[in-house]
Parts: structure tokens; C-alpha cells; sequence
């Protein structure tokens, strides 16, 4: 169809082989921490390093603090939880400014979101209102509190898990917030296999979470390899191929709500992310379709409650470009 | 243009099949309505619409991408549609212009190649696809242009794809769940391929099955209708009569300057056909009659008219070899042309007395004609009977043009009910020949006189209910020769009749009998007669009858009757035997018979391109009638080979003569056929085999520039040879995954699927260069086969475990 593909600014920015070497120690550190679970920490990497936010909703026990913690470790930042109940407030979220006593004035005590990792646990027990506050921070990667802007790591990362969504006492995220989110993951249980191990590794250990990752990037690394993963190829026909899974979505009849452009936007980035997971600096169909699942099962407003078998029909019927 | 065809077209090549089915349609209908202009100027016009209507679709295709919808599509296409009637006038200023259904043709011809050329939308495209079908199918209908039959049958051939892949993509947009699979290509390709197979067969079958579709497309021709640029329609109304424009129009006028000289008369023709009646001296026949009073007028009549040459002897030459040679030089000059329904009787002579060798003609009758105005134009309508026999189905419309034919009587079918001669509106031109055949009062019919007939035709399957009283039509008709050998006839039709119930059950039988164990041929000698006249004797000796000589020799009645010996003896005979013997027969049962004598108008000389049968001197045919009551009549055909009209065919009989004929094509040439069909048969078994092998050294035989087109086909040959087998890749799979699964690569070729990555995706080719060639080898067709257990056919694998299965119960 078009001519060749020339692997734009792929050659400058490309990505190192020592850069690549660490997402793989990443990968080796974060699948010790969560042993069995190959899949999830692969989609949680394309997460991280295409600057999105993961919503993992499982039941309690699972490991996702185990993850968070270990994710917050191996990219060598601050980690912070926030245990969501009904009365947190915005400001237990975001931080408050407190009154001086010595210099007589106001001064901001900030709150967990000023981690590079935030767990947000079970994000789906706190009031409407803590929630739209810690999505704010989400997107805008920045607080703002009594008029004051305050500017958030570049690296924030924030792993919100919550329950199935049909429990007492819990407020369901609406679409809009749910959009904000790069992907939805359920990390399960593990193998019977994994299972024994786990069982036999605990044996004289005090603790019950495995030993800490190791950390992986220096300060700063981390949004300087996000960088040029933003620029890996993407061929025309892949572009294309986003595009009609995204009018697929719009116009099945299933879907209530269909794929935005933001969607879009987050579906390519994680497509990249991928590719360079893979140590290839282009886009594949095969990645777009690796990561559709979580990307798209966060922000489709389906009729009924599982979305994976819409995304897979969608995935199915819509055609995939062969060349560029 | 990806996003266009996305959101329009649909699957890939819908524009071009729709531009291509729009062309060909067009083409079929400039095909066809250009036969009467030169064959440049055909040409000219199908280059010109194909190049403007190509060149249209790939501009609009360019702009597509840009378009939401195309703009002004409707105004474009009035005017395209309307351009042609308002060209019109002036075309027929300057004296070329075109029939009213031609430009109306022609004006939605435009108006589909407009819809064609905007294709790309897909409400444009199924529009464009219907109107195209209407165009084709009119177009076939006005033409037997051998072109348009075969751009007819591609057409079918792309219409049933492009239906089916419509179809499938409709199925895809509603239901994408259900749709994993594709379009079943093969299966269309057969089907389409058997479909064209059929339509080939007939057309070009000696029957004509296309010949049965004439007559439901409307034409400009009728009998209402006055243009002077009008096609010769059904009904063929105002062009045929004048006969002058268009040589078309009816009759082949080159040979009109010579027909005045030499003109060979009726008799001439009879007696040509039949040979010469040899006189037998000897004897004196009579007749006997039931009613004894009427005994002497007959007697009386018979010498008269024997006496005045108004007799047909069937006592008569054979034909011998040198005058057989002749025969065949002298056809070729029709004596007239018959349009309508055929096969045709058309009535000549009647006679009604025969004396066992020869028979005399029938009573004129008195009667006048009267002339009625239909539609403003006169008809002569003879004397009707009265109506108390609902055997007639439906009136039937003939056409005679008389070229030569010497005789006062117009041929025309038994029942005749109308006659009309363009401008001949007085009833004394008319008069009424022997019992009731029109004639015109004067010598001979003009020659090129054009003549329609209307006539009633009998619905035999009425005849067992409705004929159910004997009735005569005078002694005349029911009298039989005074003679010993008419005891063994009336033996022969007891036997014959003895298992028949009614009188039609008679008819039926004797007519059977004498189809089916008598042989028809002309000119065959009756050798009983040999003993009458001297002369014959050594041309029996030439015809070498012997076992007859024998028999008959040990006989002492030496003057055997030529139709007991036609029926008792040589078993073989011409038309007039088996029309006397069937006369006879049914005279021997009760019933009132003549001999009629006229021309037979065959449906296997039907001439498709003029649409009417030439009727030759050798048509020249002799049956017999039998009396119903009432003044209605029955044609009874007793000699094989010859058939009667019956009532106008349903469209399911039509369909049924359709496939007859194209049976007749297949079985004609049992060998080709035989031979094309294992030839198919293995294709279609090997089908993917073969394929697969020529893709193959394609693939070998191209020179590729660059690693990454190299790649890429080799990846296209490996895709392409699972989907033979039927491993379709899915829409939603990518080819990576896909070829990974399907040929179950080991590490070696992943890094193939590697660099086929990056040639797909990314414009270059990282890692070590991959050898493709040892690649396709390895992964060949047959061994794709195995690792998926998919045989060569479903079929044969059915019947191989049909097979095994039973074998193995047998040993258990």
C-alpha cells in the first residue's frame, strides 16, 4: 500500500541494550516477587513504562500490594499506600497545609500521591469525592490545594485494586474515571505449582512477602526510558488497525461505550511499550493485540459485566494489516 | 484510502467487479442493438465506454478517501439517463436512428456505468448491480449473437461472485461473531463454473434452450405500435409487412429477380417429393361403401375426377440412386417462411375417396368469407362451426411470406379462423378450397404476399373427455376399397384397437402402432406392385428385395394393395403409406378420415437469427385427418419422425425443453464430453495441488530486488497454501501467529517470522538473511496436509472410510 516504512527517530532515540538488559532484570525481579504470574507482570511493565495507571480488581489476598510494592522498589522510588474506606478524605489523599507554630505560617504536608508508586486499595470503598481528587492527580500528575499547584513525581505510578464491583459499600468508578486508567488487570490465582513453592519458600521466614527487588533505575531513568519508548515506529497500517478496533468498539452492539480518543492514544502507547519489552523498535499487530485486552476491558462501557469476550470478538473480526 | 475503503467498499474487490459487470452489461446491450450499424462502430462504442467508464471509477476512487458521499450523484445520472432520449431526434434527422426499447436500453445503459463508476458507496453499488442484471437480461433476448451468449455467460459467472461475496459481507456486518471463516471461495468457483457449463451447452446446442427465452422481452414491434425505426418484435407487426427496409424484416429478397422464371408448380413439387405414380392397367378399382345409395355418386366422382388428374396414387416409383443425388442439389430455396409456433401442418389438398390405390380430391365446398376489422386491419374470417367442442386450448398466430408457391390454396394450419392480406379487405378475394382451406380467388398467391393466420389448436389431453360420439362426415370419407385385402386390415385394426376403450384410445393406438413398428422413408419402393407393370421389374432386382420376392411370389393374388403391403409386408414405407394406412385403419374401425397433402414446418429448421422457419419443397408431407363432428377435424400424424402442434408450452415445459437441450449438447459428443468432465473432475480434485504448484514456481521464477519483498511473497505463498487446504487465515489473527501455528515453525523459522516483522512493519530487515527457498520446500503443501490431517477431498475421504469401515466389520 504505502512505501517503506523509514523506522522514524527510532535511530537516535532508540532504545540501549543496557536499557533493555534492565527491563529485562525488571521483568526477573518483579516475577520473583509474584511467582506464576508471567502474564500480569508483563501487562503491569507495558503499564509503567507507557506512563499509564493500572487498576487491578481481584479479591483480597492475591499479591497486589505484593506487586505494587515490588514495582515501586525495582524502578527505585518512593512507595506509598492509601487504604481507600468511605470516610477518607481528599486531603488524606493529596496532602494538607498545617499551621507553623514557629514560623507562624501555613505549610503543605504532603500526602501519599506524592510516592512515584501509589497503591490505592480498594479505591472503590472511598467516597465519589476522594475518588475524583486521586484521579485528578492521575491525569494532571499535579495537586492542586488552596489555590497551590503542586507538581507531582514525573515518574507517578499508581496501582489502584479493587473488589468485584457488586459488594456492599463500595462506589463503582463511572466510565469517565475509569478512562483514566491505562488497563485493568486481575492478577488470579496462582498455579497449584506456585502455590507449593510459595508454601516452601515462607518455611523459616518471619515475614510473609518475599525479599525486597532490587532497584533497577537510578532517579530519573525511569521517565527517560519512557521517553523514547514514546517514540518506537508505528507503522501506518498498525495506526490504522487502532483505528478500526477503536470504530469496531464504537459500533458493536454490545458496547455502550466505545473506545475514546484518549483510548486511542493509550492503546499505541502500550503497543510500543510492548515492542520494546520485546527489543524490537517497531509495532507489531501482535502487540496492539496483546495489550487490547487490559486496555480496552478498562474503558468499555459493555451491557452486562465482563468485557474480555467482547474485546476478544472485537479482536477477532476486525482485520490485521500483513505490511506496513 | 484505507479509511475509505473501510468505511465503503467493503471487501476488496467489489469496485472492479461492479465497474466490470456494469461494462459487461453494457457491452452485451451495444452488442446486441448494434447489429443492424457497422461492426467499427460497435467496436468504437465499446472501447469508448469502457475507457471513459474505467478511467471515471479510478479517478473517483482517488477522490473517495476524501468524500463522505460523492457529491451531485443523482443530477449526474438523470442527465446521463435523459442525454440518450434527447439525442434521439436528432440522430433520426440524419436517418440512423434507434428502436424506442434500444434507447430506453441505452439510456439506463449509461445510468448503470454512471452507478458503476461510483461504486465505491456501497448503496450505488447494489443499484448498479441489479440494473445491470435487467440490462443483460435484455440484452440477451433481442440478440443471438454468439458474443453476446458468451459475454452473457461471464457475466452470470461474475454476478453469482460478486452476489456471494455481497452477500457474505452483509452476513459480516451483522453477525461479526458468527463470521470466522471466509468466503467459501471454491465452492462459488464451482458452481459458477457449472452454471456457465449449463448455460454454454444450451445456447450452443443444436435445440437452441436460449431460443426458449424469445417472446418474454417486450420489443417495439407490435401489432399496436407504428415506428419506423421499431424491431422486428413477437408479433412483428408494421416492419414485416412493409419488408423493405430491413432484409431482417422477413423474407430473403436477393433471390427476387429470379424468381419469376422456372417457377416449378405444386404438382411439380408433389410429384418431385413423391416420384411419378406408375398407371395400373390391369385392374379397375371400386369402393364399397355402408350406405349403398350413396355407392353411385361416389363411384361417379372417383372416375371423374381421376379422369380430370384430380387424384394422388400411392402406387409409385421408388427413387433411385441418381435422382436421390439431385434431391439433395436442388434445396436451399424456401418456398415460403412461416413465423410462430411450429411444428406446423400446413394444409394444401384434402382428399376423401380412395379406391386402394389412388385417392381423389375432396368437394370444394361453398362458403364465403367475411371480413371483420381487428385492430383496423381485415381480416377474412371463413364460415366458423359450431361451438360444441371444447377441444380447442388456444388461438395460435402465424405468419406466412410466400415466395414461390404456384397454387391459389395459403398453406395454412387445419381450423383456420382469420386470414389477413395487408390492405386485401374485400371478401371475394377470398374463396374456400376442397372442404375448408382459404384460398385466394385467382391462380397463384403473389409472390413476397405476407400473410397472417390465426387459427385454433386442439388440446388433445381433452380428447378422451370431450370425444365421445362417433360421428361422420359423409360417406365419402368412411368408404373403403373394394378389395380382399381390406378384410385383412380390418383384422389388423381390431388387433391393434383391441385393448382400447374410447374412440381417442383408437386414435392413440393405431397411431402408435404404426410410429412405432413401421419405418418412414422417402421414396421407398412398394414391391407388390412390381407385378403390374413390367417395367419396375429390374429395379426391384436393383433395391435387391428378395425375402419379399419370395414371399409374395408364392401368392396367388398377385395384386396385393400398396397399402396391405405397406403394412402386411415391407414394413417400410413414405409418409403417404403410413398416412393412407392410418386412414384406412381408422376407416376399417368407423371412423371418418382423409388424406390431407401440404408442407410440414419442422421446429429443427427453425432459423433463430431470423426467428421463422424456411419451408422447402422438401418439406412436402402427407397425413392423415380424422373427423371429430361438428365440422372439426384432428391432424393424426402416424409417421415417425413428424409431430403436431400442441397447445402453447408452460414456462416449467419451456425449462424442461431448456434442459433437453442441453442434455442433447452433452450426450451428442459423449466422448468430449466424457472426456472434459474426468478432465474437470481430476482439476477439481487436484484442484489445490495444482494451484499451489504454479504458485509456486511463480513465486521461484520472480526476481526479487530486496530482502523484504522477498519475504513478504514468501509469506503470501505460505498463507496462500494454507488456505488451500482450507486453513484460512482469520481475520482477526495475525500472520505472524497464524504461520507460527499453522506449519508449527521450530526456532529456525521464528527468526523468519522475525524478519518478516520487520519487512512488514518497519521497512527494514534486521537479523541474519533467511534461506525462503529452503523454507517452502520444507514446509510444503503435502506436509501442511498431514500435520493437519486434511486429505486431498472430503469427499474421497468419505468414501474411503466408507470403505474401510466395512471391511473391518466384515473381519470383525
Amino acid at each position: 500500500m504505502s512505501a517503506v516504512v523509514t523506522p522514524s527517530q527510532s535511530t537516535d532515540s532508540a532504545l540501549t541494550e543496557p536499557t533493555l538488559r534492565k527491563l529485562d532484570a525488571l521483568r526477573d525481579g518483579l516475577n520473583e516477587a509474584l511467582k506464576g504470574k508471567a502474564e500480569v507482570v508483563e501487562h503491569v511493565l507495558v503499564c509503567l513504562l507507557s506512563r499509564g495507571h493500572l487498576l487491578l480488581e481481584d479479591k483480597p489476598g492475591l499479591g497486589k500490594t505484593t506487586l505494587a510494592k515490588a514495582v515501586a522498589q525495582g524502578v527505585g522510588g518512593r512507595f506509598a499506600r492509601v487504604q481507600c474506606t468511605p470516610d477518607l478524605l481528599p486531603s488524606d489523599v493529596t496532602g494538607f497545609n498545617i499551621y507553623n507554630q514557629k514560623t507562624h505560617e501555613f505549610e503543605f504536608r504532603e500526602g501519599p500521591v506524592f510516592a512515584d508508586v501509589l497503591l490505592a486499595d480498594e479505591i472503590n470503598r472511598a467516597t465519589p469525592r476522594t475518588q475524583s481528587a486521586l484521579l485528578e492527580a492521575m491525569a494532571e500528575r499535579q495537586v492542586t490545594y488552596d489555590g497551590t499547584r503542586y507538581k507531582l513525581s514525573d515518574e507517578f505510578f499508581v496501582i489502584a485494586t479493587q473488589n468485584p464491583v457488586d459488594q456492599h459499600g463500595t462506589y463503582p468508578l463511572p466510565e469517565a474515571q475509569l478512562d483514566r486508567f491505562a488497563m485493568k488487570l486481575s492478577v488470579g490465582y496462582p498455579g497449584r505449582e506456585h502455590e507449593l513453592d510459595m508454601l516452601e519458600a515462607a518455611i523459616g521466614e518471619t515475614a510473609d512477602t518475599p525479599g525486597p527487588v532490587d532497584p533497577v533505575f537510578a532517579a530519573g531513568e525511569l521517565s527517560a526510558v519512557q521517553k523514547s519508548i514514546a517514540a518506537i515506529a508505528v507503522a501506518p497500517s498498525i495506526r490504522d488497525y487502532i483505528v478500526r478496533l477503536g470504530e469496531a468498539t464504537r459500533t458493536h452492539r454490545l458496547v455502550e461505550l466505545g473506545l475514546s480518543p484518549r483510548g486511542l492514544l493509550t492503546l499505541q502507547r502500550a503497543a510500543q511499550a510492548k515492542a520494546a519489552l520485546s527489543h524490537r523498535d517497531f509495532v507489531t499487530p501482535d502487540y496492539v493485540q496483546d495489550v487490547a485486552e487490559p486496555v480496552l476491558g478498562v474503558r468499555l462501557g459493555v451491557d452486562g459485566d465482563d468485557s474480555l469476550p467482547v474485546v476478544r470478538e472485537i479482536l477477532e473480526s476486525v482485520e490485521v494489516p500483513t505490511e506496513g | 484510502m484505507r479509511k475509505a475503503e473501510k468505511t465503503t467498499t467493503g471487501f476488496r474487490a467489489a469496485v472492479p467487479l461492479t465497474v466490470g459487470l456494469g461494462l459487461l452489461a453494457a457491452s452485451i446491450l451495444t452488442i446486441a442493438s448494434g447489429e443492424d450499424s457497422g461492426r467499427v462502430w460497435v467496436f468504437a462504442e465499446l472501447v469508448l465506454q469502457a475507457v471513459l467508464a474505467v478511467s471515471a471509477a479510478v479517478w473517483i476512487g482517488r477522490k473517495a478517501k476524501d468524500w463522505e458521499t460523492p457529491p451531485s450523484v443523482s443530477p449526474v445520472l438523470v442527465v446521463l439517463g435523459f442525454g440518450t432520449f434527447v439525442c434521439e431526434p436528432f440522430y433520426r434527422t440524419f436517418g440512423v436512428g434507434r428502436p424506442g426499447e434500444i434507447v430506453l436500453m441505452d439510456g439506463l445503459k449509461h445510468v448503470v456505468l454512471g452507478l458503476a463508476v461510483v461504486s465505491y458507496w456501497r448503496q450505488y453499488r447494489r443499484l448498479a448491480v441489479l440494473m445491470s442484471l435487467f440490462l443483460m437480461m435484455f440484452a440477451v433476448s433481442i440478440s443471438t449473437d454468439r458474443a453476446v451468449q458468451i459475454a452473457a455467460g461471464i457475466f452470470a459467472a461474475v454476478a453469482l461472485f460478486w452476489a456471494a461475496a455481497d452477500y457474505w459481507e452483509g452476513l459480516r456486518d451483522s453477525l461479526i461473531a458468527e463470521s470466522k471463516g471466509g468466503v467459501p471461495r471454491w465452492w462459488l468457483a464451482g458452481v459458477a463454473v457449472a452454471f456457465v457449463a449449463v448455460l454454454a451447452t444450451a445456447s450452443a446446442g443444436s435445440g437452441g434452450g436460449l431460443q426458449n427465452l424469445t417472446g418474454f422481452m417486450p420489443s417495439s414491434g407490435g401489432t399496436d405500435w407504428y415506428d419506423p425505426y421499431a424491431r422486428d418484435g413477437v408479433r412483428d407487426g408494421d416492419a414485416v409487412v412493409a419488408g423493405s427496409k430491413d432484409i431482417r424484416s422477413f423474407a430473403p429478397i436477393e433471390d427476387a429477380p429470379f424468381m419469376v422464371d422456372d417457377r416449378p408448380t405444386l404438382y411439380d413439387v408433389f410429384d418431385d417429393s413423391y416420384e411419378e405414380p406408375v398407371k395400373n392397367k390391369k385392374y379397375q378399382r371400386a369402393i364399397s361403401l355402408v350406405q349403398e345409395f350413396a355407392i353411385d355418386r361416389c363411384q361417379q366422382r372417383l372416375a371423374q375426377l381421376k379422369k380430370a388428374g384430380k387424384e394422388f396414387s400411392t402406387f409409385r416409383k421408388p427413387k433411385d440412386e441418381k435422382q436421390k443425388g439431385r434431391m439433395s442439389d436442388r434445396d436451399g430455396g424456401a418456398m415460403f417462411y412461416v413465423a410462430g409456433r411450429t411444428p406446423l401442418h400446413l394444409r394444401l389438398r384434402a382428399y376423401d375417396l380412395f379406391d386402394g390405390e389412388v385417392w381423389v380430391e375432396e368437394d370444394e365446398e361453398v362458403g364465403v368469407f367475411n371480413i371483420r376489422k381487428v385492430d383496423g386491419k381485415p381480416w377474412a374470417i371463413p364460415p366458423l362451426p359450431p361451438e360444441s367442442f371444447a377441444v380447442f386450448a388456444a388461438s395460435e398466430g402465424h405468419m406466412l411470406k410466400i415466395i414461390d408457391l404456384d397454387t391459389a390454396v395459403i398453406p395454412a394450419p387445419l381450423h383456420t379462423r382469420g386470414v389477413h392480406i395487408d390492405q386485401v379487405d374485400r371478401a371475394d378475394f377470398y374463396k374456400i378450397a376442397y372442404n375448408d382451406m382459404p384460398a385466394l380467388d385467382r391462380d397463384a398467391i403473389p409472390p413476397l404476399t405476407t400473410i397472417h393466420v390465426a387459427s385454433e389448436v386442439v388440446d388433445r389431453d381433452t380428447l378422451q373427455d370431450e370425444w365421445r360420439l362417433g360421428s361422420s362426415a359423409g360417406p365419402s370419407y368412411s368408404a373403403w376399397p373394394d378389395h380382399p385385402d381390406w378384410q385383412d386390415i380390418t383384422r389388423l385394426a381390431d388387433e391393434w384397437t383391441s385393448s382400447a376403450t374410447s374412440r381417442w384410445d383408437m386414435v392413440q393406438a393405431v397411431t402408435a402402432r404404426l410410429r412405432e413398428g413401421y419405418r418412414f422413408e422417402r421414396g421407398v419402393w412398394t414391391p407388390a406392385s412390381r407385378r403390374t407393370d413390367g417395367e419396375p421389374s429390374d429395379r426391384e432386382a436393383a433395391t435387391g428385395d428378395a425375402s419379399d420376392d419370395g414371399q409374395t411370389a408364392g401368392r396367388p393374388e398377385t395384386d396385393r394393395l400398396p397399402v396391405s403391403s405397406f403394412l402386411f409386408d415391407t414394413k417400410a414405407g413414405d409418409d403417404y403409406h403410413f398416412a393412407t394406412a392410418a386412414a384406412m385403419l381408422l376407416r376399417a374401425k368407423g371412423f371418418s378420415t382423409r388424406l390431407v397433402q401440404g408442407f410440414y414446418a419442422s421446429p429443427d429448421a427453425y432459423d433463430p437469427k431470423a426467428k421463422n422457419t424456411p419451408v422447402r419443397a422438401e418439406d412436402v408431407h402427407t397425413w392423415c385427418e380424422v373427423y371429430l363432428g361438428t365440422r372439426v377435424w384432428l391432424t393424426v400424424e402416424a409417421t415417425p419422425g413428424y409431430e403436431v402442434l400442441g397447445p402453447p408450452p408452460t414456462l416449467v415445459e419451456q425449462a424442461i425443453a431448456a434442459l433437453a437441450a442441453g442434455w442433447r449438447a452433452v450426450s451428442d459428443r459423449p466422448l468430449t464430453s466424457l472426456a472434459i468432465t474426468a478432465l474437470a473432475v481430476f482439476a477439481w480434485i487436484f484442484r489445490a495441488d495444482l494451484l499451489d504448484f504454479v504458485d509456486t514456481v511463480v513465486w521461484r521464477a520472480r526476481g526479487f530486488t530486496d530482502e523484504r519483498s522477498r519475504l513478504l511473497a514468501t509469506a503470501g505463498l505460505l498463507e496462500r497454501r494454507g488456505q488451500r487446504i482450507g486453513l484460512r487465515r482469520p481475520a482477526g489473527t495475525t500472520l505472524r501467529r497464524w504461520l507460527g501455528a499453522t506449519y508449527g515453525f521450530t526456532f529456525d523459522e521464528t527468526s523468519f517470522l522475525r524478519s518478516l516483522d520487520a519487512a512488514s512493519f518497519a521497512g527494514h530487515v534486521d537479523g541474519p538473511p533467511v534461506d525462503v527457498r529452503a523454507l517452502v520446500a520444507r514446509y510444503s503443501l503435502a506436509g501442511l496436509r498431514k500435520r493437519h490431517g486434511r486429505p486431498r477431498s472430503g469427499r474421497l475421504t468419505f468414501l474411503r472410510s466408507a470403505m474401510f469401515t466395512r471391511s473391518d466389520s466384515v473381519r470383525t
